[in-house]
């Protein structure tokens, strides 16, 4: 790992001008394991990292008199996967925090560094491909490997979003708190993120300076009956693995009618995918395996896959169907028909 | 490189209150790269002060300053989970921790597993049960393994396969591990608990 | 002088009795008659200590004073030449103490040549050649430096100027088969095919009643010990040091005796404790030559140890394969035929022959065998636990398979109907040992479990063969000491498998003693006693005859020693339960109090491994059975349980043997459902050379798995050991893609059986 200056601010006023200050040769140290895994295989080489974790507020995990859910950003995704009301309102956010590498991974890991954690892609990380990302000028996925790439919203880079924690908060309809030189920012989780056909050289909307303070959650529970959800994660290897596939389902039920739905896919595309079309397939609808596959249908059906990763489209039909089905109590999906 | 100062203090960790706690500004200024802080480091019940440059890793630090060769590199890159040491009582990547970020707080590696010359129940049982094959990983695996019995000390075969799945091990198949870990659970209860007749010497039929 | 004895041999089951020739100062032969009392036991490992402790030292864990440490600069090119290389600036740096360039084609010709471990000779004519040198692989070493710390040789490789002349390169396998493929090797990239034949196949072929015939493909898998290679060298004089990350310590010494023109008595090396080898780490390798020579150059010890990506360029790997396969068979099964046809590639190495299995485990009259090499320009191929056995089994045994549904047939049935039967031989018990563990009786035909939904269930077996006996040169010192310590020594080296208990077992077995009473001295050049490598299961049957025999020659002199005391003759003297009893007069004396009769500080015998018995010492053998379960929604693929049975001769220590097979098992499934190395054919550049992406089954993939292990009396050496180190890993991947297909009705005929490979076989089913 190269040298770099280590600074220690003492407040989000002089972290964020350090920042400033650093003028893109900066970097923020939350939980570090993507940073130093970065600037390992030198993908990227600060000359300062500014530690995030002397600034005192930042880990707090509270709930508001209004039922709302406040998670700083540097709470550790343990913390998160073992907050016990956390998880009986936001299944699917503890769920997906619980999913997320391994036990010492989590302890560290915090909300914010998984947020904004840069792609897993195997052109991205190595040092000897200068990609499209990375001020190149091909995306090496359309010429060479592209197993674990993106299926949806790809172009001209077709990497995928790695965070689990994203598509569970963006289904629960999750707002985004950013603090930088030009003040406060407070922004739906699923409009943090942008396409590589919008910008290349990063996922979310962030720019120097700027840094994740805080993700925050509607009340999810109401007079009828509340927002169910549900993470489910699918990867090749059960140990300590990133997502090929995964899903976050929140639902709003009536009976077995849902009046709302999100459905949120990631590994698919280079940003935490929200499948409206999934959605407007079983809101008003009853939920049951014929639905759900529509839903689960209708998500693929604009899917254009590469050399590599057509299987993530039947993986994909088969994690949605399985999650409105788990979210909805209507069984697993998994017994014999 | 330089080990300044070590000297005993009192084994029992202090309680945290958790990795926020250390006040702000204790650094005021950035530390240069081609500088050495000096750093506090508490590692098994004894007290370094050292000095090091700001991108030297937990796990450099220990092998390289202490000497604490115990703690193994293996990926580097948090994939393997062989650099696993406890850092405020709970199981880290020494090879994505900065060493300054360790300023001040309790770190346990295997070198520091057992109560004097009595060995921790884990390492016992991993002996006697052949949980150790070649031994490479076993020093992370211990120390995962003790923050789980700490946090559970009646884990079930899916809480402990849970509990290691970061932590990769070449030779055995795991499940020699996996019943020393319940063995050693055992042992914290009733100290003469044996390992099962099958465990030691499989089937036989 | 040979001598002729009466041996019995077989099985628990089932015995007879042999005359064997056999030199007239072996030991009388541990067979089914011997009444041992240590020997069979489950002992814990004596180092299990050191290793949960920490204190085990590692090649990595070695400081010396004064020591530098090395860094390798490594061409990011799969193919170019190498037109120059400038370290000026980095030599220049505050804290480099020595830098070395390999910009001759020749620099590591010598290393080549006495490379025992399969590094590529197919360029050595080249290696004489002048002009630039060719970099045959992204990985391909450049460049060294040493300096006082790890941060400041990393400074210096980026000073490192090197210029290349990039040439086109192949590194996938269909590409190199190729026409107009870029030539790896001048004489193209095809090696001659090695053809193998018995009987008839075309003749087989008519005769059969049903003939199946598929084509199997395997990936590259990477060794990935724990621990990296690496090497710490220090010259003292003209003589040199180096503790080694090595499955080999006498190779290593060989090797870099050879290199730096010395003789093999000036250089000693020592491996105590290895993280691990599979195969990767025999010979010093270009590692170990360069920790040698920077530690030469800089005048102080140089500790290079590789880091992952390292590791995963150009430490070996084991070949892929394109199999096809084609059985014929008669109506009740009997094999009348069996054509395999096959090639993969070793990168810029061999060994990508695949065909054991098919010549080894079963009756068939006929077989034709024909293997091709095809070289990339990737890194060289190195043995990889059981070289070759995996892939041929995966093929073989799918194929058996295929034929056993097609004449409807139980897949356990055909097997036995093919037997080949020997007295010495357990595998049949094996069979049936390890098919009751499983449940065999509950496997369905894969029609039936098409029915159970989108989780299926299946049942899959197959067989595991490995034939390496071991044999000398191998030597061992046993010495008693007056105070009644025990030593046994031997420069062998314990890659983890136990090999350093299983030597006090069989020491204290001829002593009567218990095992952690005897103190085992390995992993030193120095000890003088040679070992082979531990590769291809062949340490414990190379080195524990000669450890048996030398601690027979130590209690011989003991009992002469102690004799008089007793009042008895020598012959009638035994050593048990910690005492030397006189068998005749029934006076005894505890070990100790024996010991404390020499006459002198020690008593020390030195014996050599005698040559394998003829007529006996066939393989070991095993039979594995799993049990899946198959989720056709994902394609994931879950093992529930694993049973595997073998042996491994006479069975030395239960609980380190049951670790091989476990640790086996492990690495078969790891192989089976997860581990690819992927290649970048546009830049020549491996995408997985680290564990996130090259991915290893770790705890929450582990199946339920009973090891048993059987003896057979197969005498193969006075010990009657055989090897375990391959066997467990060789069927695992046939059984589990067996049971896999089982639950599907498809055949999966490429491993590993990723969710792409499942969901792509159900859309053929669907369409078909």
């Amino acid at each position: 790992m190269r040298r770099f200056a280590f600074i220690e601010p003492p407040d989000l006023a002089a972290a964020t001008e350090a920042l400033a200050r650093g003028a893109g040769k900066a970097a923020i140290l939350a939980g570090g394991l993507d940073l130093l895994g970065e600037m390992k295989d030198r993908i990227i080489e600060p000359a300062a990292v500014v530690n995030l974790k002397t600034v005192r507020g930042l880990d707090a995990i509270r709930f508001e008199p209004d039922g709302s859910l406040r998670i700083g950003a540097l709470a550790t995704l343990a913390s998160v996967a073992a907050h016990p009301r956390l998880g009986r309102e936001y299944p699917a956010v503890a769920q997906a925090a619980q999913s997320v590498g391994s036990v010492e991974i989590r302890n560290v890991g915090t909300v914010g560094g998984n947020l904004c954690q840069r792609p897993r892609c195997w052109y991205y990380r190595s040092p000897l491909h200068k990609c499209l990302k990375k001020g190149g000028d091909v995306c090496f996925t359309t010429v060479g490997q592209s197993r674990y790439h993106a299926i949806l919203g790809g172009g001209p880079s077709y990497i995928v979003h790695p965070s689990d924690l994203a598509p569970a908060l963006i289904a629960c309809d999750a707002r985004i708190t950013v603090v930088g030189p030009d003040g406060t920012k407070d922004l739906p989780l699923e409009q943090f993120y942008v396409l590589p056909s919008v910008r290349l050289d990063h996922e979310t909307i962030l720019k120097p300076g700027e840094i994740v303070t805080e993700v925050s959650l509607p009340a999810s529970a109401s007079a009828d009956g509340g927002t169910r959800s549900r993470f489910l994660k699918f990867r090749e290897k059960d140990s300590f693995d990133f997502a090929l596939v995964s899903v976050a389902v929140a639902l709003r039920l009536q009976g077995n009618s849902c009046s709302a739905a999100r459905v949120v896919l990631g590994g698919v595309a280079p940003t935490p995918w929200r499948s409206k079309e999934a959605e407007s397939a079983i809101v008003d609808r009853s939920i049951g395996p014929r639905s759900a596959a529509k839903a689960a249908a209708a998500a693929l059906a604009d899917a254009s896959p590469m050399s590599h990763n057509e299987y993530k489209i039947p993986l994909a039909r088969t994690l949605i169907t399985r999650a409105l089905l788990e979210t909805a109590d209507q069984g697993t999906g998994l017994a014999p028909s | 490189m330089a080990r300044l100062v070590k000297r005993r203090v009192n084994a029992r960790p202090r309680r945290r209150a958790g990795i926020l706690a250390r006040q702000a500004g204790r650094r005021p200024g950035p530390v240069d790269p081609h500088r050495r802080v000096f750093l506090r480091l508490h590692v098994n019940g004894a007290d370094h002060t050292i000095a090091v440059a700001p991108h030297r890793t937990l796990l450099e630090i220990l092998r390289e300053d202490l000497g604490l060769t115990g703690t193994k590199h293996g990926c580097e890159l948090g994939e393997c989970g062989t650099c696993t040491v406890l850092l405020d009582g709970i199981p880290v990547l020494s090879c994505l921790a900065l060493g300054l970020e360790c300023d001040d707080r309790p770190v346990v590696t295997v070198e520091g597993l057992a109560d004097g010359p009595t060995p921790h129940p884990l390492q016992e049982a991993f002996t006697e049960l052949g949980a150790a094959q070649c031994g490479y990983c076993t020093p992370g695996i211990l120390c995962a393994a003790k923050a789980l019995l700490e946090a559970d000390p009646d884990p079930n075969r899916d809480a402990i396969r849970e509990a290691l799945s970061g932590n990769l091990c070449r030779c055995t198949g795991y499940i020699k591990i996996f019943e020393a870990v319940e063995l050693a659970a055992k042992r914290r209860r009733e100290p003469r608990a044996a390992p099962s007749r099958e465990t030691l010497f499989g089937r036989r039929d | 002088m040979a001598a002729t004895r009466k041996v019995k041999i077989g099985t628990a089951r089932r015995t007879e009795t042999i005359d064997i020739r056999v030199p007239e100062t072996e030991p009388p032969i541990w067979d089914a008659d011997a009444k041992l009392t240590v020997v069979g036991g489950s002992y814990p490992r004596l180092d299990g200590a050191a290793k949960v402790t920490g204190k085990a030292r590692y090649t990595f864990d070695i400081n010396r004073p004064g020591m530098l440490h090395g860094r390798i600069l490594r061409s990011p090119h799969a193919h170019a030449r190498l037109l120059a290389v400038d370290v000026s600036k980095a030599a220049r740096l505050a804290g480099v103490k020595a830098t070395a360039t390999f910009e001759s084609p020749t620099f590591f010709a010598a290393l080549d040549e006495t490379d025992e471990s399969g590094k590529p000779v197919e360029g050595a004519g080249e290696k004489a050649a002048t002009g630039p040198r060719r970099i045959l692989f992204a990985g391909e070493e450049i460049a060294a430096v040493a300096a006082l710390t790890p941060d400041i040789a990393d400074d210096a490789l980026d000073l490192i100027e090197v210029r290349y002349e990039p040439l086109p390169h192949v590194v996938d396998l269909e590409d190199a088969r190729k026409p107009d493929a870029p030539k790896v090797f001048p004489d193209g990239n095809q090696r001659p095919a090695t053809v193998w034949s018995a009987g008839d196949v075309e003749a087989g072929f008519r005769e059969a009643d049903a003939v199946v015939e598929a084509t199997y493909t395997t990936p590259v898998a990477l060794h990935n010990a724990l621990e990296t290679h690496g090497a710490v060298a220090e010259w003292q004089g003209g003589k040199l040091t180096v503790w080694a990350s090595t499955q080999g310590v006498f190779g290593v010494r060989d090797d870099l005796a050879k290199f730096f023109k010395v003789p093999s008595r000036d250089v000693r090396v020592i491996s105590e404790y290895l993280g691990g080898g599979f195969g990767a780490k025999f010979g010093a390798g270009v590692t170990g030559v360069v920790a040698a020579l920077l530690a030469k150059k800089a005048g102080a010890p140089v500790k290079l140890m590789l880091d992952r990506q390292e590791e995963n360029l150009a430490t070996g790997n084991r070949p892929d394969s394109v199999q096809w396969l084609k059985i014929g068979a008669k109506r009740n099964g009997a094999l009348t035929a069996i054509h395999l046809r096959s090639y993969g590639t070793g990168g810029i190495g061999g060994g990508a022959g695949v065909s054991g299995p098919v010549r080894m485990i079963y009756a068939c009259p006929n077989i034709k065998t024909e293997e091709q090499d095809i070289s990339t320009n990737a890194g060289f191929a190195m043995p990889f636990r059981a070289p070759g056995f995996p892939q041929g089994s995966f093929a073989l045994e799918s194929t058996l398979d295929e034929i056993a549904d097609r004449l409807g047939l139980d897949p356990l049935a055909l097997r036995k109907t093919n037997y080949i039967d020997r007295p010495n031989k357990g595998l049949m018990e094996q069979y049936d040992l390890a098919a009751r563990a499983i449940g065999w009786e509950r496997r369905r035909p894969p029609a039936e479990n098409a029915a159970a939904g989108p989780i299926r269930r299946g049942f899959g077996m197959g067989t595991a063969t490995w034939g390496m006996y071991g044999g000398p040169p191998a030597d061992a010192t046993v010495t008693i000491h007056s105070d009644g310590r025990v030593e046994c020594i031997c420069g062998t080296q314990d890659i983890g498998t136990g090999t350093r208990t299983a030597m006090a077992v069989v020491t204290a077995e001829v002593l009567g003693l218990k095992p952690e009473q005897i103190k085992v001295v390995l992993g030193d050049t120095a000890t003088g006693m040679y070992s082979p490598a531990s590769g291809g299961s062949v340490t414990l049957t190379s080195i524990l005859p000669a450890i048996r025999a030398a601690a027979e020659l130590a209690r011989d002199k003991l009992f002469r020693a102690v004799a008089p005391a007793l009042a008895a003759k020598p012959e009638d003297l035994e050593a048990s339960g910690g005492r030397v009893r006189d068998r005749v007069g029934g006076r005894s004396a505890a070990f100790t109090a024996a010991a404390a009769r020499l006459k002198s500080a020690l008593i020390s015998a030195q014996a050599a491994r005698a040559d394998n018995y003829p007529g006996v010492g066939i393989e070991s053998f095993g039979a594995q059975f799993a049990e899946v379960e198959v989720d056709t929604g994902t394609g994931r693929v879950r093992v529930l349980r694993i049973a595997a049975a073998h042996d491994a001769g006479r069975t030395i220590n239960r609980l380190t043997a049951e670790s091989q097979v476990n640790g086996g098992v492990i690495m078969g499934l790891s192989y089976a459902l997860l581990e690819r190395r992927v290649m970048d054919a546009p830049t020549g550049i491996v995408m997985n050379p680290n564990l996130e992406d090259y991915k290893i089954a770790a705890t929450l993939e582990m199946p339920e798995i009973t090891p048993i292990m059987m003896d057979v009396y197969d005498p193969a050496n006075n010990a009657g050991v055989k090897g375990l180190g391959e066997p467990p890993v060789v069927p695992t991947a046939a059984a589990i893609a067996n049971a896999v297909s089982n639950a599907l009705g498809v055949r999966v005929r490429d491993l590993p059986l990723t969710p792409d490979v499942i969901l792509a076989a159900l859309a053929r089913k669907e369409q078909a």
